[in-house]
């Protein structure tokens, strides 16, 4: 990887040869591209996010529409926030046709920092309330098999997401296509990596979060997906709670209290288990989930299975039995 | 501010004879100041060279690229960069990797823009920000940008200013796989042993437990440790 050329600690020598090449006289280089203006024709405000405004906006250059993060630094001790640098960082990084891109990065005023993605239409959450529920199964089966492939892409990366729900899986309504955005909360993580927050939406939690884990890999992401599986098949959410507590009870009524035996290692991360939560039976998943076929209905238990070290990855779910009739040709041409 | 000058004996709690190794410090600090000093020294000479050859040419001054130019400071600081980079440690509780991440980033700055030195005019606020942004990556709880101000001695407006600069020079590449990091402790380590020194950095890739701490803890907060000034 260092040659004596490029190490930046390399001989005495090809420092000076490097010095000699450069236009020591000449004027120096420009401001950076995107300092200030961002030559964008500012449309809508779309929404007000947790770091600031989004907006819907035209790009003067090409005439497309682009939407616009517009992160506010307003906190002086803060700087600029430790998942808005993970979010752009990443995304600069991936590059798949079902995650969303940043077109690019300006800054405004030493206070704003611009965010500038291609537009797609609406999210997930907004399709299934707004438009009754992709009841068309092949729809379910095409976004679920684009959603797979990008969180295949990101694990092969060693990237999990850890924030997968409805509302960040991005819609282009005219080519039925599925991205996957906000990456806040995204990381590369690493066999042994202890994580420290409690991170995502509580509907779309892993048990082993629920449970207090700090300990967890690729399977929370995969939790996450069979969690949107499930709500495209019924239309809400499969378990709605206020509170970790609760999650973690409609979750054991689902799918039965967890023991040593269906969780190895549970008695250990959760030791007031059977203090805390009754010995519920399982309920299954057909009983709420009923309008899947069959393949899907597996697929879907392989998905939502409490024990993490059982649960189907990313890889594996692609190549399940369920997408065997998926339009693979229109996929790759999208 | 950060500018020249020495710690005041009752602000520094170590005493100067006491070297990094003696501590209870982690392996990467002595490793990189070492190189960190050696690159310093060795592009202030080149800058002397050049400056000489120029004005046998009646050419002017050595003018060098000005990406870093936001790093630098009117005269270098009298605290060194072992001292430096221990103060860091110290007070802001970052994982070990935080530096080993911070070096990536500045060598990637140098490379990006090779016009451009690290000197000791730059030295330190360019290490401040680079484990700060590091910090900010790999460590789920870690302290704000104030925490970091104070401990670095330059204002919070000021590093909020070096941090974006960071960014913006580096165009947010931030992210730093597992291979990269890996490869840069093999060359850190590779370069000890042709010091005669062979030391090992620690690998983990893991955030320091700070149970007691909140995140994002302001210099307000008195669970905050509080440093002391570097004074002029």
């Amino acid at each position: 990887m260092w040659n004596e050329e490029s190490d930046w600690i390399g001989s005495f020598d090809s420092q000076l040869a490097r010095l000699a090449e450069c236009r020591m006289c000449s004027r120096d280089r420009g401001e950076r591209p995107d300092a200030t203006g961002m030559d964008l024709e500012v449309l809508e405000v779309a929404e007000e996010g947790s770091y600031g405004r989004v907006f819907r906006c035209l790009d003067i250059h090409t005439g497309a529409l682009v939407t616009m993060k517009q992160i506010t630094m307003v906190r002086l001790s803060q700087g600029v926030p430790a998942p808005i640098i993970r979010e752009v960082s990443l995304l600069k990084e991936l590059h798949h046709a079902n995650i969303v891109k940043l077109l690019r990065v300006g800054l405004t005023e030493n206070r704003y920092v611009n965010l500038v993605f291609e537009h797609l239409d609406y999210d997930l959450h907004h399709f299934i309330v707004n438009r009754g529920y992709p009841k068309d199964a092949l729809t379910v089966k095409s976004f679920m098999y684009q959603i797979l492939s990008a969180v295949a892409y990101c694990h092969s990366l060693k990237v999990l997401h850890r924030d997968l729900k409805p509302s960040n899986v991005l819609i282009d309504h005219s080519k039925r296509l599925i991205k996957l955005a906000d990456f806040r909360l995204a990381g590369e993580f690493a066999d042994d990596l202890l994580y420290t927050e409690k991170l995502g939406t509580s509907w779309y939690r892993a048990p082993e979060i629920l449970c207090d884990s700090r300990q967890y890999s690729t399977q929370i992401d995969l939790w996450s997906v069979g969690c949107i599986f499930a709500e495209m098949v019924i239309g809400q959410p499969l378990v709605q709670a206020i509170n970790c507590r609760d999650e973690l009870e409609g979750i054991f009524k689902l799918l039965g209290t967890p023991t040593e035996e269906t969780w190895p290692g549970i008695t250990k991360l959760m030791p007031n288990l059977h203090i805390y939560y009754p010995k519920f039976d399982a309920l299954g998943l057909e009983t709420f989930v009923t309008d899947l076929e069959p393949s899907g209905l597996n697929l879907l238990s392989m998905m939502l299975c409490l024990d993490p070290s059982r649960r189907i990855s990313a890889e594996a779910a692609l190549k399940h039995a369920y997408f065997i009739d998926v339009n693979y040709v229109s996929l790759l041409l999208l | 501010m950060l500018t020249a000058g020495e710690y005041s004996n009752h602000s520094w709690p170590l005493q100067p004879e006491t070297s990094l190794t003696e501590l209870n410090l982690p392996r990467v600090l002595c490793i990189l100041s070492s190189m960190l000093e050696k690159l310093v020294a060795r592009n202030e000479k080149l800058v002397d060279i050049l400056s000489q050859q120029l004005d046998g040419l009646n050419c002017g001054s050595v003018r060098l690229g000005n990406s870093l130019n936001t790093f630098h400071g009117v005269r270098a600081p009298s605290i060194s960069i072992p001292k430096y980079l221990e103060r860091i440690y110290k007070y802001t509780n970052c994982s070990p990797s935080c530096f080993v991440v911070g070096y990536v980033y500045i060598d990637r700055l140098t490379h990006r823009h090779p016009d451009s030195l690290v000197t000791s005019l730059n030295v330190h606020r360019l290490l401040v920000t680079s484990v700060m942004v590091a910090s900010k990556m790999l460590d789920d709880e870690h302290y704000n940008n104030a925490v970091y101000a104070r401990v670095g001695g330059v204002s919070n407006t000021e590093l909020n200013k070096l941090e974006l600069e960071l960014l913006f020079l580096l165009d947010f590449r931030v992210m730093v796989s597992s291979r990269v990091f890996e490869s840069y402790c093999f060359h850190l380590e590779k370069e000890m042993v042709i010091n005669g020194t062979g030391m090992k950095i620690e690998r983990a890739l893991t955030p320091k437990a700070m149970d007691d701490l909140e995140t994002e803890i302001s210099v307000e907060d008195k669970q905050s440790p509080s440093p002391p000034q570097i004074v002029d």
